[in-house]
């Protein structure tokens, strides 16, 4: 069994009467990487900077690396963060934008330095660790971001939306990254993200919230096998005369739930959209389009944030 | 008007009654330029064996050759008034004074009493103003242009910097 | 230790890519413009030498401590606007810390403001002998204004949502604070006195016209620094006791 690098007791944030995060408790062990989701403003930034020590939680406590989050700093000495929308000072260089933080990480200018060309090797800059960061594109400075984050040789790492913004290379690219991190240095990664095929990518657990609630937890397997999420679903569009006899029989199969608006039939099943598709066109009525909500981790991910099952 | 008052007294009662209130200046001679401004202080002692009331003092510039002093000029506030004191207290009393026309003068100060006593005249101060000094601009001009050159230099090669390293 | 590197960085940002180069070469084409028209003017019948020396060193502090106020009206809520605080905030660098290493940044530029005031007090004082007077009343009376507005500056940009509103805040502080220097005889009168020496600033300027115009010793009128440095201890205070919790990811008042 792993240590546990993470444990979060009944955290809770409110601004004002609005709550962000409401009750949320979990645990996360050595070299697990976390998904963090749930539709915008679900609260995982919220959460994200309260384990990090930048917000104070309204309720609750938490240990980070052994260190109680009464211990703020010494909490941040064993965490790297990439805030969401991390700004960068236009005018350092990466080198000497990772060098200061690792100075303020308590390193020494020498140490600070070989560490940040080291990382920005890690990361790809290497070549471009002597320019403005002015002059990065957007996943160089998230990967910049990512380097800052371990100048530290971190324990748990957190990642607010990595992939944010990037080219589908540039989203592999930073994937990629968080393997490297989990998996080479035994690093508890916990990724906030929207885009759930990266999740099934790189997370062996995600947490799934909503409202400020924990919805579901746990492995993805386990996730995805919830009943919710083994139910299929998927869109038929037919002629418009045609839809109110699609709709029949389609409905005379067992375990199908239909809805219908205008001439798009949202079908769910239990047992895939293969019997669907065959009984449609046995009938003889002309299939003008269909599509499947493709990954099984979207489904579980938005039947339980649309808040119930159909 | 007080002025008046403080000469036309001086004139009609020389300093014949015993005094009671004793005034001394800082200084005896003070040298300086047309504009400059000076700081005149005196001190003033009830040397007697009674309180005095409520006093006033009053400072006065008389010309030694002839140059006419229009004392407003010299001083925005020549006459102030002081604390009642004690037998055997002193009491500190000062005045801007700008040298407004050169020549030699005599500046002292004069104390009334509240009252028939009699007033209190400090020895004179001499003082000497020379004509105005005037300002070279020629040393000035230099640094005013040198200053912001070298800044505007420094700005310049700092851009540079930021420019080449991309 | 931490606030030495803070405020390594901070300054090379500021001098090196920032607007510190750029404000001074501004300051001292301002004092340039003073200082020729205070030594060629000969309209002004009673601009004696020490008052040009005065003219120049009021405008030299007055200028000085606005130029180091906008820099420390940006530290925190810059930072933020830039989206860079954050990651300053999750480094085990202490609060105290980062509020010191911004102090010492804003106050490199009322050290430059200085230096480059020199010459121009040299300049028109050397004639009547006042260039040390001058120096040390621009060196004392300025840091002291500077220090503690830099103080005060930090606080606001602290608490300001937005940095427009921080800066909006400490300049209008600074007018309302240096305006009444430029009223007339204020301290003629009882009640203008008070005001005057209340005043932090005009009970400063006041102080360097004393000794540098007036030709009053030094110790004369000492009373008037009081407030001066009664101010510049109860901001560094108030900087050292609040500046650790003030300093947050958000500003405003009652967030988070
Ligand atoms: N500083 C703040 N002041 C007031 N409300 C806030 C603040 N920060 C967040 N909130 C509120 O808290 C809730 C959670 O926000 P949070 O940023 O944590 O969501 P999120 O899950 O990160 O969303 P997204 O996917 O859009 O990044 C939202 O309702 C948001 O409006
Ligand atoms: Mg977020």
């Amino acid at each position: 069994m792993p240590g546990v690098t993470l444990e979060a007791r009944e955290l809770s944030k409110w601004f004002g009467s609005r709550t962000a995060v409401d009750s949320v408790s979990f645990t996360a062990y050595e070299g697990e990487v976390i998904g963090l989701l749930g539709p915008n403003g679900a609260g995982k930034t919220t959460t994200i900077r309260m384990l990090s020590t930048v917000l104070p939680p309204t309720g609750g406590d938490f240990t980070v690396a052994g260190v109680p989050s009464s211990q703020p700093a010494g909490i941040r000495a064993r965490i790297g963060v990439l805030p969401e929308s991390a700004g960068y000072p236009m005018f350092q260089t990466g080198l000497e934008y990772l060098t200061y933080h690792g100075r303020l990480f308590g390193l020494s200018r020498d140490e600070a330095r070989q560490t940040a060309v080291r990382l920005l090797g890690q990361v790809g800059l290497a070549d471009r660790a002597q320019s403005r960061i002015a002059t990065y594109s957007r996943g160089m400075r998230q990967r910049l971001g990512i380097a800052r984050a371990l100048v530290n040789n971190p324990s748990v790492v957190f990642l607010d939306e990595p992939t944010l913004g990037l080219d589908p290379a540039g989203q592999r690219e930073i994937l990629t990254l968080v393997r490297m991190i989990a998996e080479a240095r035994g690093t508890t990664v916990v990724l906030s993200t929207h885009t759930l095929p990266e999740v099934e990518q790189v997370c062996s657990s995600v947490l799934i919230l909503n409202e400020g609630k924990v919805v579901v937890s746990g492995s993805v397997a386990e996730v995805t096998s919830t009943e919710a999420a083994s139910r299929q679903s998927g869109r038929l569009r037919v002629p418009p005369e045609e839809v109110p006899r699609a709709a029949e029989v389609l409905r005379r199969l067992p375990g199908v739930s239909v809805e219908v608006s205008k001439d798009v039939l949202t079908v769910t099943s239990a047992d895939g959209m293969n019997s669907m598709l065959s009984a449609v066109l046995d009938a003889g009525i002309v299939l003008l389009s269909f599509e499947v909500d493709g990954a099984r981790l979207s489904d579980a991910f938005l039947a339980m944030t649309r808040g119930g099952t159909s | 008007m007080r002025l008046l008052l403080a000469v036309l007294v001086l004139v009609l009662f020389p300093a014949t009654a015993s005094a009671t209130v004793e005034v001394t200046m800082s200084e005896s001679r003070i040298a300086g330029a047309v504009g400059q401004y000076l700081n005149i202080s005196s001190t003033v002692t009830n040397t007697g064996s009674s309180p005095t009331g409520k006093l006033i003092a009053h400072l006065n510039v008389a010309s030694s050759n002839g140059v006419y002093v229009d004392l407003e000029d010299w001083t925005a506030a020549p006459t102030q008034s002081l604390p009642a004191l004690g037998p055997g207290e002193s009491t500190e009393v000062s005045w801007d004074v700008q040298a407004v026309n050169a020549g030699v003068f005599n500046v002292y100060a004069v104390v009334l009493p509240d009252g028939s006593a009699s007033l209190s005249v400090s020895p004179p101060i001499h003082l000497e103003v020379a004509g105005r000094r005037t300002l070279s601009a020629g040393g000035a001009l230099p640094i005013a242009l040198i200053v912001p050159l070298l800044l505007g230099i420094v700005v310049y090669a700092v851009r540079r910097r930021l420019r080449t390293t991309t | 230790m931490s606030a030495r590197v803070i405020a390594g960085q901070e300054c090379r940002d500021l001098w090196l890519s920032g607007r510190g180069p750029v404000l001074t070469f501004v300051y001292s084409v301002l004092l340039s413009a003073v200082t020729y028209l205070a030594a060629t003017n000969r309209i002004l019948n009673f601009l004696e030498q020490r008052e040009s020396v005065n003219l120049v060193l009021q405008i030299a502090v007055a200028v000085g401590v606005l130029l180091t106020l906008v820099v420390a009206a940006d530290a925190i809520s810059g930072e933020r606007e830039r989206g860079t605080l954050e990651s300053l905030l999750l480094t085990p660098v202490s609060r105290g810390s980062i509020v010191l290493g911004k102090l010492v940044a804003a106050m490199s530029l009322w050290g430059a403001a200085f230096v480059v005031a020199l010459p121009y007090l040299w300049v028109l004082g050397k004639g009547v002998a006042v260039v040390g007077k001058a120096v040390l009343l621009a060196l004392v009376v300025g840091t002291v204004l500077a220090l503690s507005m830099a103080a005060v500056g930090l606080l606001i940009s602290a608490r300001s949502s937005t940095n427009k509103v921080s800066l909006a805040a400490s300049l209008f502080l600074l007018l309302a604070l240096f305006a009444p220097t430029q009223l007339p005889a204020m301290s003629k009168s009882s009640v203008g006195d008070l005001l005057v020496r209340i005043n932090p600033v005009t009970a400063g300027i006041h102080y360097i016209g004393l000794v540098l115009v007036k030709g009053h010793t030094w110790a004369q009128d000492l009373s008037y620094l009081i407030s001066p440095v009664v101010a510049v201890v109860v901001a560094a205070v108030a900087l050292a006791l609040a500046g650790p919790r003030i300093v947050r990811l958000t500003g405003g008042v009652g967030s988070g």
